[in-house]
């Protein structure tokens, strides 16, 4: 009897033990964009406004999901932004750019168009399993001559829930 | 059947445990910074102006009446900090003989929208001096410039006598 309790115990710490690991979600982010607009982004020379939209690299940043089971676990990632000194002209939009990698059976969804990013969590993409790899693209919208010449930054923030 | 209850007791407690660990998410960031420079550029339209007294409609005993040109005009794209402003002035490179005196007017753009507005006619000189005040953040085309060349006294012909006039889109100071 007592041995079958203590293997119980055992097996239970165990379990307890591996669904922390497995169950706990982890997101990693790699890189930012520093986008730097002067006088040679005029639409023409003098007289003529800035280009009202600017785009970053491809894969600017890189987002990694883990903590979680290899194909065998849903989950969401949300995104949303801080802002610290950014103008109320600019419109901030992310997509992305590539599936990552990960097991066979990991699938991941939506995200691939641009959307607005908000001071509010809105989701982002979805998927099945671990992940590696995601690229993300960034763009910016409503430059112009209007805004004054500074440095505006604002914070863009990537939330993993596991559903 | 008690090792059953412990069991089931276990299990339940394990999947609690593992649902809060579900229930939680993890959150990771990066910046973006948009660094938006200044900018003054000015540019002309139109080539060289060429001012030529004509003696023909001169009432003898009046001086020759005065010649203007209005084929050129200025842009520009300026931006600056709040609070602050800019300027268009305009000079000679060197004056002409004495008796040659020339004027400019910068008109209001007729493409774009200024904060800024015409100082009417000037007189030029090497000294730069203000012809369109108060710029701040725009992009503004077609703003006729307007030159008048006069005399204030009978000078030799010179067969032209060219000067350069330079526009500059400058911070008020």
């Amino acid at each position: 009897m007592k041995r079958v309790m203590k293997r119980l115990i055992l097996v239970t710490l165990c379990a307890i033990l591996s669904s922390g690991t497995v169950c706990a979600i982890s997101i990693t982010v790699f890189g930012t964009w520093d986008l730097i607009i002067t006088d040679l982004d005029l639409q023409g020379g003098a007289g003529d406004d800035f280009n009202p939209s600017y785009e970053s690299a491809i894969d600017a940043v890189t987002v990694d999901i883990g903590g979680i089971h290899p194909f065998n676990q849903n989950y969401r990632v949300d995104v949303s932004k801080v802002d610290s000194t950014w103008h109320s002209n600019f419109h901030l939009y992310v997509r992305r750019t590539s599936d990552g990698s990960g097991h066979n059976s990991s699938t991941i969804s939506g995200g691939i168009t641009y959307q607005e990013v908000t001071d509010i969590d809105q989701t982002f993409f979805s998927g099945l399993g671990r992940r590696d790899g995601i690229t993300i693209q960034l763009n910016l919208t409503g430059v112009s001559i209007q805004v004054p010449p500074d440095s505006y930054v604002t914070t863009i923030y990537y939330t993993a829930l596991e559903i | 059947m008690k090792i059953t209850k412990l069991f089931l007791l276990t299990a339940a407690l394990t999947l609690f445990l593992c649902g809060m660990a579900m229930a939680q998410g993890d959150s990771q960031n990066h910046n973006v910074t948009v660094t938006l420079g200044e900018v003054a550029k000015i540019g002309i339209n139109g080539g060289n102006v060429t001012l030529t007294f004509n003696t023909g409609g001169t009432t003898p005993g009046d001086l020759p009446i005065p010649v203007t040109d209005a084929t050129t005009d200025l842009r520009w794209t300026s931006n600056v900090a709040s609070g602050l402003t800019r300027k268009i002035t305009a000079a000679l490179e060197a004056d002409y003989v004495t008796g040659i005196v020339l004027k400019i007017t910068v008109g209001a753009p007729a493409t774009g929208t200024t904060t800024g507005a015409s100082a009417g006619q000037i007189t030029l000189s090497t000294t730069d001096q203000d012809a369109f005040t108060g710029i701040t953040n725009e992009h503004c085309k077609d703003a006729a410039l307007s030159y008048e060349v006069s005399l204030t006294a009978m000078v030799e012909p010179n067969g032209g006598e060219m000067h350069q006039v330079t526009y500059t889109l400058t911070d008020d100071a």
